[in-house]
């Protein structure tokens, strides 16, 4: 067998190996809505799979290719570069598509099966299908207790999946988990991401080109349009979503993690914290509230970003893109479900002022925990709420 | 969502485009190969070559709207990206001049008027160099980053 042949061979065996561990595995609601698509992904690997051997079977044949000797013509080598490249780019979709999910479903299923674990881990599905239900967001999502708030998006074919992280060392102090709703905005944004794309690009865009300097290079404005659509507006999304979702809990606690020496300083996949966290702001603001003082947690974020750092006078940041783009976001992430739970956790506020345990569903708990002062016991509230939410009788 | 995340979402996106891009390029040679030794041409071949021809209207038209300013799908702008970082768009009408020369080429060496699609050919290769060479380097970033959160 030739060496490409060979590479073949082992890649069809692990489209096999995948597709035989995903058929042993216990399905449960959450499972059944990853697997359908990822075993069509799998069909569509090895369809591909398939096709480049044979595109190498006939290569072999047309050029008498041995490995003793490389080719001399130049037509045949290009051809052997295309079909090189073609298994490269199936291995780097194998790799995104299967390598990176694979292991996930057995951690799914340790995690919520395991004794010393199942009942955290069941406690933090709870809270984002709550999350979920509250958004209007139909579609299960694999919920691991990870390394950091994260959401790993699987793009397979035409569908994408979510899978999404809490932070492992941040279990127990609740106040922080209100940061999933900015993870669950980035699937959100997938699910969106035409309207985005056709209502949204175009403007800004338009102003980053009206805007420019002169002396800015074509390349220069493109890396500018491709920062701002594929990596700046996806997470500005994210935070429109998370704070009309949870409203001051989610900025709150926003604030507190991003929260660092250089609030204005834009980095290629985010843009700077001081701009995220006006714009959130200004969307509190537009959420109207009862009993929520905007004011207040402006000037408590404008103390530090003020005092430490000025506005950064790149192009990019111009005061109209800005504005474009906000606003943009802003129309088109219209709902606005904190609206709708507000007055619970209003009422879980009271109550844990008064030192009672609320009685409130999950969400309006921790978003009222996130809002308090840090005396408030979380561990024994945690102890509570694993009591009430995922007793050992429950199962998924 | 962290960084390496958002470079998964990117190299996927490279991938899709590689896909078409080396699609085309397989169509091309594969003919190539066939007419030096003067056999028949498989339509599946013919078929990787239209894959091409659209995937270059496709940026055709991403351009047009680039400059009417209006909508661009995510891929397109994603190769406008790419080709720009190779210094490749220095204005978008050389671009489209080389796009469409790209796309007539094409449709002659499918008719056997055109041996030899220089120019699209080395558009194409551009394209799946660059997307396939990003793809890698963000998959690189991932792999890093699942090893040691694992």
């Amino acid at each position: 067998m030739l060496l490409l042949e060979k590479k073949a061979y082992d890649m069809l065996s692990k489209i096999t190996f995948a597709r035989e561990f995903v058929r042993k595995i216990k399905l449960d609601n959450v499972l059944e809505n990853y697997v359908k698509s990822f075993i069509s992904w799998l069909d569509t690997l090895e369809e591909r799979t398939r096709n480049a051997r044979t595109s190498f079977a006939e290569f072999l044949r047309h050029t008498n290719f041995k490995e003793e000797k490389p080719l001399r013509n130049e037509t045949q080598q290009r051809l052997l570069t295309d079909i090189l490249r073609e298994y490269e780019d199936i291995e780097e979709c194998f790799y995104l598509g299967v390598d990176a999910f694979l292991p996930l479903i057995s951690i799914w299923d340790y995690q919520r099966r395991e004794p010393n674990i199942k009942r955290q881990h069941r406690l933090l599905v709870n809270f984002v299908n709550e999350l979920l239900e509250l958004s209007h967001i139909s579609e299960p999502m694999m919920t691991i207790i990870g390394e950091t708030y994260a959401c790993l998006p699987l793009s397979w074919g035409e569908i994408m999946k979510h899978v999404v992280f809490g932070s492992y060392t941040e279990m127990e102090n609740l106040c922080k988990w209100v940061l999933l709703a900015h993870e669950i905005g980035h699937a959100y944004y997938d699910m969106n991401a035409e309207k985005f794309s056709s209502d949204l690009f175009p403007l800004v865009i338009r102003k980053l080109i009206e805007v420019k300097p002169v002396n800015v290079k074509q390349h220069e404005i493109e890396a500018a349009i491709y920062m701002w659509t594929e990596k700046w507006i996806p997470e500005l999304v994210a935070d429109c979503f998370a704070t009309k979702t949870l409203g001051p809990s989610f900025v709150t606690q926003f604030m507190l993690t991003v929260l660092d020496s250089r609030p204005q300083f834009p980095v290629l996949t985010h843009p700077p914290s001081d701009l995220r966290v006006r714009f959130m702001l200004n969307v509190l603001i537009s959420l109207d509230l009862p009993n929520v003082d905007v004011n207040f947690y402006r000037n408590v974020w404008r103390s530090y970003c003020h005092s430490v750092s000025k506005p950064s006078s790149l192009y990019v940041l111009h005061d109209d893109i800005i504005k474009t783009a906000l606003d943009g976001i802003n129309f088109i992430v219209q709902e606005s479900p904190v609206r709708g739970k507000w007055a619970d956790v209003l009422k879980a506020q009271n109550a844990l002022a008064q030192g009672e345990i609320p009685n409130q569903d999950l969400i309006s708990i921790i978003s009222a925990l996130s809002l308090s002062e840090p005396k408030i016991d979380l561990r024994a509230m945690y102890d509570e709420l694993l009591k009430r939410h995922s007793s050992d009788s429950d199962t998924l | 969502m962290t960084r390496q995340w958002q470079l998964m979402r990117e190299a996927q996106t490279f991938l899709n485009v590689s896909r078409l891009a080396n699609n085309a390029l397989l169509g091309i040679h594969s003919v190539q190969v066939a007419r030096e030794r003067s056999e028949p041409i498989d339509k599946v071949y013919i078929e990787k070559i239209d894959d091409g021809i659209k995937l270059l209207k496709a940026m055709f038209r991403a351009l047009e709207a680039r400059e009417k300013q209006e909508a661009v799908s995510r891929e397109a702008l994603s190769v406008l990206y790419v080709l720009s970082q190779g210094r490749m768009v220095s204005n978008f009408g050389t671009l489209k001049k080389i796009i469409k020369v790209s796309i007539d080429e094409l449709e002659s060496f499918k008719e056997g008027r055109t041996l030899s699609p220089e120019e699209a050919e080395g558009l194409l290769e551009i394209i799946a160099n660059s997307t396939s060479e990003e793809a890698s380097k963000a998959t690189s970033k991932v792999r890093i980053f699942m090893t040691e959160a694992r």
